[in-house]
C-alpha cells in the first residue's frame, strides 16, 4: 500500500488515513454481498442478515476498544459522534436537573466548539478554558470552573492540530467527582490508546474510522451503560440505534470501521514503536532549520509534528512546499479557508505564527528514506523563502522569535 | 505564474537584499501583521536606476511583482521608474486580481525609495 495519492508525498495522515487494502476489501466485499442490498431495519431474511452483519461488526468493534458491544452507537463519524455527545448528553442532563453549563477546551475540534455554540444559543452556560502556550490543559484548570451546575466536561485526547496529548485520566475524575458527563473526542487517539475504554473515567468517546485507516463517512460513539450516559437523540426519524440515532446504518462503512479498528488494535504497538522511530528522524532532520516554533509538547503524539516557520509567509510557505509534501496548516477542516488556526490562536501564537504553520502528520507505511525526503524538502524550500524575507534577516541579525512577533515569552523551538 | 509549485521563486534575480548596501536608497513598508512586509532596495546613478532589489515577507505573488517590478526599472532614468504601475505586473504574471492590493503596497515602497513625490511622478491609478 502505498499512501502517496499524488506526485507529492502525503504527510497528512492526521487529516485522513489511506483505506487498508483488507478493509477496502471488506468493504467492497459488504457492498456486493446480498445482505448489502438490504434495509437492516427490514423484517425479511435479508434485511436480517444485514442487521446481523451490522451486530457482528458492533461486537468486532467493541472488542478492538475494550467495550460492550451495546455501548456502540453508529454514526456518520466522529464530527456527528461529538455532536450527539455533546448537544444530546447536555441536554439529557439537564432535562434531568443535572446542570446547565459546560465545560470545554478552546482548542477543541468545530465539532465541539460549534456544538457548545449551539447549547449557549439554548441557555446553557459555556465555559470554553484556554491551555497553556503549548496546548496542555493542567489538570486544575478544570477543577477551577467546576461545579454542581456543570452538565458535562468535552476535552479530546489528542488534538488534532498539534498532537498534545491531555492528562484524560486525571480531567475525567475531576469531571465525574463535580457530577458532569466526561466526553472524549478520540478521532485521533484510539491508534495510541491501549486501554479498555471502560477501565477510563469517560462516558461518552467520539470515534473515526477514515483516522485509523478505515473508510470515512462512519464513525462511532461510544457511550457508557453502566453507570448509563443518557443522550437525546440528535438525529430523529426513526429507531435506529436504540432511538438513538436514526438512519439506514450504512452497512458496508460499518463492516470497513470494525475491520479498521481490529487490524489497528492487533498491530498498534508494532505501529506506534514505527512512527516514533519516524518521528525522531523527522525531529533531528528538521532541528537544523532553526527558527521552528514548536506547536505542542515534545511528549505529545508522535504521529503529529506541528511548527511554525518563523520568517516565513504562511501561504508562501504552503505554496511552495504544496508540489513535494502534502501537508496541512491546520485541521483539514478548516485549513482550506484560510483563516489562521483557532488552536493555535487560543495557544497565544500571533496571527502572523499561526498562519506560517505546518502540520505534518506520519502514518505506519512511510519510511525513513521519505522522511528523509520531506526534510530535505522542507529545509530546501524554508532556505528559499526565508532569502528575500526581512523578518528573517532580522533574525539573523539577532532579533528573537517573541521579539519579531510581538510575543511575551519565547517560544520553545524545534532543536 | 502557472508553474507555482516549481520552485520558480528560487530563481528570482531581484529579491533579497544587496550583498553590499552601501549607496543604496532603502524604503521599508507593511510588517509581519500585516501580511506583507516589504524592503525595496535602489541604487540610483547620476539619475538612473543602476539596481533595484525587494526584500518579501509575503505570499509568492508578492515576490514574483516585486521581481517584476525590479527588472522593468533597472537602466531607466528615476523619473520614468516612479510612473510605473505595479498592478501591469498582474496581467504580465498572470495573476489574480486579488494580488493587486500587494502590487500596490510594493510600489509604494519602491516611490517611498526613489523619492518619488520629491519629484512629482506619482501615477495615477
Amino acid at each position: 500500500m502505498t499512501a502517496a495519492r499524488s506526485r507529492a508525498l502525503y504527510l497528512d495522515y492526521a487529516a485522513s488515513t489511506p483505506v487498508d487494502p483488507a478493509v477496502a476489501q471488506c468493504v467492497n466485499d459488504a457492498l456486493v454481498s446480498e445482505e448489502g442490498v438490504a434495509n437492516p431495519a427490514s423484517a425479511h431474511p435479508a434485511g436480517r442478515a444485514a442487521a446481523a452483519r451490522i451486530e457482528a461488526a458492533r461486537e468486532t468493534l467493541a472488542t478492538a476498544i475494550g467495550a460492550d458491544a451495546r455501548e456502540i452507537i453508529w454514526t456518520s463519524g466522529a464530527t456527528e459522534a461529538d455532536n450527539l455527545a455533546v448537544l444530546g448528553g447536555a441536554r439529557m442532563q439537564r432535562a434531568r436537573g443535572r446542570g446547565h453549563r459546560v465545560v470545554t477546551v478552546a482548542t477543541e475540534h468545530d465539532a465541539v466548539l460549534a456544538a457548545c455554540e449551539r447549547l449557549a444559543r439554548e441557555g446553557f452556560a459555556v465555559t470554553r478554558l484556554l491551555p497553556d502556550s503549548d496546548g496542555y490543559l493542567a489538570p486544575d484548570a478544570l477543577a477551577e470552573v467546576l461545579g454542581d451546575d456543570v452538565a458535562l466536561v468535552s476535552v479530546m485526547s489528542i488534538n488534532n492540530e498539534t498532537g498534545v496529548i491531555q492528562d484524560g485520566p486525571a480531567l475525567g475524575e475531576l469531571a465525574h467527582a463535580s457530577g458532569a458527563l466526561m466526553h472524549v473526542d478520540a478521532a485521533q487517539g484510539m491508534a495510541e490508546w491501549p486501554e479498555r475504554l471502560a477501565d477510563r473515567p469517560v462516558d461518552l468517546v467520539s470515534l473515526s474510522a477514515h483516522k485509523w485507516y478505515g473508510p470515512p463517512g462512519v464513525g462511532a460513539l461510544w457511550r457508557r451503560l453502566e453507570p448509563r450516559a443518557r443522550l437525546e437523540p440528535v438525529i430523529i426519524g426513526g429507531g435506529q440505534e436504540t432511538g438513538l440515532r436514526a438512519g439506514t446504518p450504512a452497512l458496508h462503512q460499518i463492516v470497513g470501521m470494525a475491520e479498521a479498528f481490529r487490524l489497528g488494535s492487533q498491530r498498534r504497538a508494532v505501529d506506534q514503536a514505527h512512527i516514533a522511530r519516524l518521528r525522531e528522524r523527522l525531529e533531528q532532520g528538521l532541528a537544523g532549520i532553526g527558527g521552528l516554533v514548536r506547536n505542542g509538547r515534545r511528549d505529545g503524539s508522535a504521529r503529529i509534528l506541528n511548527v511554525s516557520v518563523a520568517g516565513v509567509h504562511g501561504d508562501a510557505l504552503r505554496t511552495a512546499l504544496g508540489g513535494e509534501l502534502t501537508v496541512s496548516a491546520g485541521s483539514a477542516c478548516s485549513s482550506r479557508e484560510g483563516v489562521p488556526s483557532h488552536v493555535l490562536q487560543a495557544m497565544g501564537r500571533p496571527e502572523a505564527l499561526a498562519a506560517a504553520a505546518l502540520r505534518i502528520s506520519l502514518g505506519r507505511e512511510l519510511s525513513e528514506v521519505q522522511i528523509d525526503a520531506a526534510v530535505a524538502a522542507m529545509v530546501r524550500v524554508i532556505a528559499q523563502l526565508r532569502g528575500p524575507s526581512p523578518a528573517w534577516r532580522h533574525m539573523q541579525a539577532g532579533a528573537s522569535v517573541a521579539e519579531l512577533y510581538g510575543m511575551a515569552d519565547e517560544p520553545v523551538l524545534v532543536a | 505564474m502557472a508553474d507555482r509549485e516549481g520552485g520558480w521563486w528560487s530563481r528570482l534575480s531581484h529579491v533579497g537584499g544587496p550583498v553590499d548596501a552601501s549607496g543604496y536608497r532603502v524604503a521599508e513598508i507593511g510588517g509581519l501583521s500585516d501580511g506583507l512586509w516589504v524592503v525595496a532596495w535602489v541604487h540610483v546613478d547620476d539619475e538612473v536606476i543602476a539596481d533595484a532589489r525587494f526584500e518579501v515577507y509575503g505570499a509568492l505573488e508578492a515576490l514574483a511583482i516585486a521581481d517584476w517590478l525590479a527588472a522593468r526599472i533597472i537602466g531607466h532614468a528615476r523619473q520614468a521608474a516612479c510612473r510605473i504601475n505595479a498592478r501591469d505586473a498582474l496581467d504580465a504574471l498572470g495573476l489574480p486580481a486579488e494580488a493587486g492590493g500587494d502590487a500596490l503596497r510594493i510600489e509604494d515602497a519602491l516611490r517611498l525609495a526613489l523619492s518619488c513625490d520629491a519629484i512629482g511622478g506619482r501615477y495615477e491609478h
